[in-house]
């Protein structure tokens, strides 16, 4: 079927049409206890065709490409329909037309048989098969999905991505307490990269997490100073600044952040980027859901708040350059602004430096999830692991921390931002409106003055 | 549909026992942003997914093109071959019949985007009415068919229908939202108001200081902690790998006396009642705790097997083996109103939702979480909303010493609950 050929012949009907189609090839490994849990393969065809018209989008999608000519239709329709409910129109800016047919590098992970990565999972469980650990999960995933993208105008690109993700999950139970440790990471790489993960040293690695949580102890409660660690840096910026630098949410009024382009709202030490120009990292991608070019965008300039992650639309309505930042997690999804890699630009201080002076703090590392209101600024993150800090070093470990706070007041109490990048690929993704899309960091440690840490008062 | 499923499920008997569902869906949405006209859209979508087993060996395939069950059999078999052995036999349901359940509103299929526009306007208006603005305002409905077949000639297919409606006010630092699902047309204006009021009450928020005090968590956020905490920990498999908080608490008093729990697949207007499981089990009422005491857990057929015991029908998925979950999880209402419950409470808060409840340690129970649309509450009198505060405390202690609950309770997810009141909780502000 000619997509192209047919969306240029609709055009006529609308002022702008696209299709997004999505073949993917997925699989799942899940061993428990050293028991096969879940051994499958999901592949499959979607896509999603767009209409613009006078201000208005109409969309539809479907998996049976014999019924692309009535979900063409159906998009058209409801454009005009919702064309009619728009208040203020705006045009879309046009987009200089783009042809690419790209392949992420390696193997296909899809193309190599299950049974050397059930294999190697297998090995892994057996080596978390230890007296202290009562259970013990393994789990990977492994994705080729090809992208492709047309649009009245021209565009034809397809991306094909090959990505896979590793997690695994301990219990162990020490003096009546359980305790639990894990670890995940993810890359936009291919089969060759999955064969090198060293299961001795990656089993090795979640153990002693496991042995260290058991020493730990319950944090202490209150506003502290606390050093945070890459990944859990990254996530900070993610979701306490990142999303409130979505356009749409800027258009919306629901971001801590709208009216203040151009405001300081960090110290001058931080600059915040966006890009999808990380290879390997989860957020990688060459053109987003819209056909834009993937490109870097600072958002905090030296502590200036500089630029806005936009899609096609919240571009055109704010008069702004298209950031190629308009991702949709399948066909089945409206793009929106989404953030990609989160990079905070290094520091010159060393970790080191960063626990000086503090008397009594947290060190937190990694992240088990967080969540942010973009509204009001509130938002609240817990660690993977933690140690407390007690007159510049690192003592005992503390279990189940989280901190939260307020965006801009944080920021403000950000006091040192250190040398020591580091990739996370922590292979997370990234939910709102109901879809999610992989993403990644890239950030170095960093102390805040002053946070609140949840825990016990009396700890 | 039955009937491909049905031959698809004989097809493959050459190579050992399937099972095949189908999902059939399709859903219309309608959004306001920003007080505008955001978007609506339609969707179809399919969803064949095949397992193949053969006595301790399974192999799973899913595909969006129904056209290519072939290759989805070929490749469910090929996966089962390859497979390592479980610890016990995989078995089949049985051809058993259940009650029907209706749960499929004609008036939801008919909806068009020009109806559902309609409602999401309407809720609009108020907002603008009182000077508010509206982030978000969103209605959604879908309608699905599922259909299954096994080996052993158990099947059957229904459909369901869903009427999702949510909206965000907000003005100024303050916000409001509330949401509703259900199986067929409700008022979406009710919810509307209520997210305006909410908005407006939050007005003029102030912090608190770091206290141990009463906590009394709406729906939302006690059904957020349930299903995040406590539900999981009812899962037989959970308790069998010892990755259960209930490990080894079988017909122990654990939780407060005023708590009873059960899971019901066929609860009448549930929004996760159905007359079958994943795997074709009918579902039931099961009694999970009763008075404080744990009675039972969750079971598929597979976890069943393994404890000798009997399949709840709570197979969620056959893509894992074991795969457990909740249907319509209820915990039983009390007998005092959400007043007479403020009444009693010398010094706390009230709090609608919590936020972070994702990130909570569903093995130890405990918890840090920030509350969101949140009141003070001193002696009985609701006061001044609540800036950024967070809560640290064990849910499972928590639930151990619970004593008013509310007699309202409220479904909007697989959770059916009351509003609660803890003691001594540590807030950190």
């Amino acid at each position: 079927m000619d997509i192209s050929q047919k969306i240029r012949k609709a055009a006529s009907q609308t002022e702008y049409i696209d299709v997004r189609t999505l073949s993917s090839d997925s699989e799942e490994i899940l061993v428990e206890n050293g028991n096969l849990s879940s051994l499958r393969k999901e592949f499959g065809f979607k896509y999603g065709v767009r209409a613009f018209y006078k201000g208005a989008w109409g969309f539809s999608h479907a998996n049976d490409i014999k019924k692309f000519d009535s979900v063409l239709r159906d998009a058209i329709k409801l454009a005009k329909l919702n064309a009619t409910k728009v208040k203020e129109e705006f045009r879309l800016a046009d987009y200089p037309t783009q042809k690419a047919n790209i392949k992420f590098k390696g193997r296909d992970p899809t193309s190599v048989g299950l049974e050397p990565k059930l294999k190697k999972i297998i090995e892994i469980s057996k080596l978390l098969n230890k007296k202290e650990i009562e259970n013990r999960t393994v789990g990977a995933a492994f994705a080729k999905h090809e992208n492709s993208f047309f649009n009245s105008a021209g565009s034809e690109t397809t991306e094909t991505r090959y990505a896979y993700n590793f997690r695994s999950t301990v219990v162990g139970k020490k003096s009546g307490q359980i305790f639990r440790a894990f670890e995940r990471f993810g890359k936009t790489l291919g089969y060759q990269d999955f064969e090198k993960i060293n299961s001795r040293k990656t089993a090795e690695l979640i153990h002693q997490r496991l042995l260290s949580n058991f020493k730990s102890k319950q944090a202490p409660a209150g506003r502290l100073p606390i050093v945070i660690d890459p990944r859990l840096c990254g996530v900070f910026f993610h979701e306490a600044v990142g999303h409130a630098c979505e356009a749409d949410a800027i258009l919306e009024k629901s971001s801590v952040l709208a009216g203040k382009l151009g405001n300081r709202i960090a110290p001058e030490s931080i600059t915040l980027i966006d890009t999808p120009n990380i290879e390997e990292e989860n957020g990688y991608y060459h053109f987003d859901s819209e056909g834009i070019p993937s490109a870097e965008t600072v958002l905090i300039k030296n502590g200036i708040l500089n630029n806005f992650l936009q899609s096609r639309e919240t571009a055109s309505k704010m008069h702004m350059a298209p950031t190629g930042n308009g991702r949709a997690e399948s066909p089945e999804h409206m793009p929106c602004p989404r953030m990609s890699n989160t990079v905070l630009r290094a520091g010159t201080h060393s970790f080191e430096e960063a626990l000086v002076g503090i008397k009594l703090g947290v060190y937190a590392k990694g992240s088990s999830g967080g969540v942010v209101e973009p509204t009001n600024g509130n938002f609240l993150f817990n660690a993977q692991e933690a140690f407390l800090i007690q007159n510049g070093k690192i003592t005992k470990p503390l279990r189940d921390v989280s901190f939260g706070g307020n965006i801009l007041e944080v920021l403000s109490k950000i006091e040192i931002v250190c040398k020591d990048s580091q990739r996370t690929f922590m292979g997370g993704v990234c939910g709102k409106k109901g879809q999610h899309v992989p993403v990644g960091e890239f950030c170095p440690h960093i102390k805040i003055s002053e946070a609140m840490v949840g825990g016990d008062t009396n700890a | 549909m039955l009937d491909l499923l049905t031959k698809i499920a004989k097809s493959g008997q050459k190579y050992g026992e399937i099972l095949v569902s189908l999902s059939s869906a399709k859903e219309t949405s309608v959004t306001y942003e920003q007080n505008e006209f955001n978007s609506s859209s339609t969707g179809y979508s399919d969803l064949l997914k095949i397992k193949a087993v053969k006595g301790r060996k399974f192999g799973f395939a899913v595909t969006t093109d129904v056209s290519k069950w072939e290759d989805c059999l070929k490749t469910a078999v090929k996966m089962m071959k390859i497979s390592p052995e479980l610890p016990s036999e995989i078995q089949l349901s049985v051809p058993t019949k259940n009650k029907k359940i209706e749960h499929f509103d004609k008036r939801i299929d008919q909806l068009n985007c020009e109806k559902m526009d309609a409602y999401a306007v309407s809720a609009l208006n108020l907002a603008l009415d009182k000077k508010l603005d509206v982030p978000n305002v969103g209605v959604t409905s879908a309608t699905e068919t599922l259909s299954f077949a096994n080996s052993n000639q158990q099947s059957y297919s229904y459909s369901k229908s869903l009427l999702s409606f949510f909206m965000e006010c907000v003005h100024g630092e303050s916000s409001g939202s509330e949401g509703h699902v259900f199986t067929k047309i409700f008022d979406t204006q009710k919810y509307a108001k209520d997210a305006i009021e909410m908005c407006i009450e939050s007005e003029n928020m102030r912090p608190i200081k770091t206290m141990k005090a009463d906590l009394v968590l709406d729906y939302f956020g006690f059904s957020n902690l349930v299903s995040n905490i406590l539900m999981p920990s009812f899962y037989a498999d959970r308790i069998q790998n010892k990755r259960s908080f209930l490990t080894g608490k079988l017909g122990k008093k654990i939780f407060s006396k005023n708590l009873t729990i059960t899971d019901n697949g066929m609860l009448n207007d549930g929004l996760f009642s159905m007359p079958f499981d994943a795997e074709g089990t009918p579902t039931q009422k099961t009694v999970l705790v009763e008075n404080g005491t744990v009675k039972n857990f969750l079971y598929d057929n597979y976890s069943a097997l393994i404890n000798k015991t009997k399949s709840t029908g709570n197979c969620m998925d056959i893509g894992r083996t074991p795969c457990i979950g909740a249907t319509n999880f209820c915990i039983k209402p009390g007998d005092l109103t959400k007043e007479e419950m403020l009444e009693s409470v010398k010094l706390g808060v009230f709090s609608k939702y919590i936020m972070g409840g994702h990130t909570v340690n569903e093995i130890t129970g405990d918890i840090s979480v920030g509350l969101s649309n949140a009141w003070l509450v001193e002696k009985g009198k609701i006061g001044c909303p609540v800036k950024q505060a967070m809560v640290s405390f064990n849910f499972f202690d928590a639930l151990k010493q619970v004593s008013e609950i509310s007699r309202k309770i409220r479904q909007e997810s697989n959770v059916a609950a009351p509003l609660v009141k803890f003691k001594d909780i540590q807030f950190i502000s």
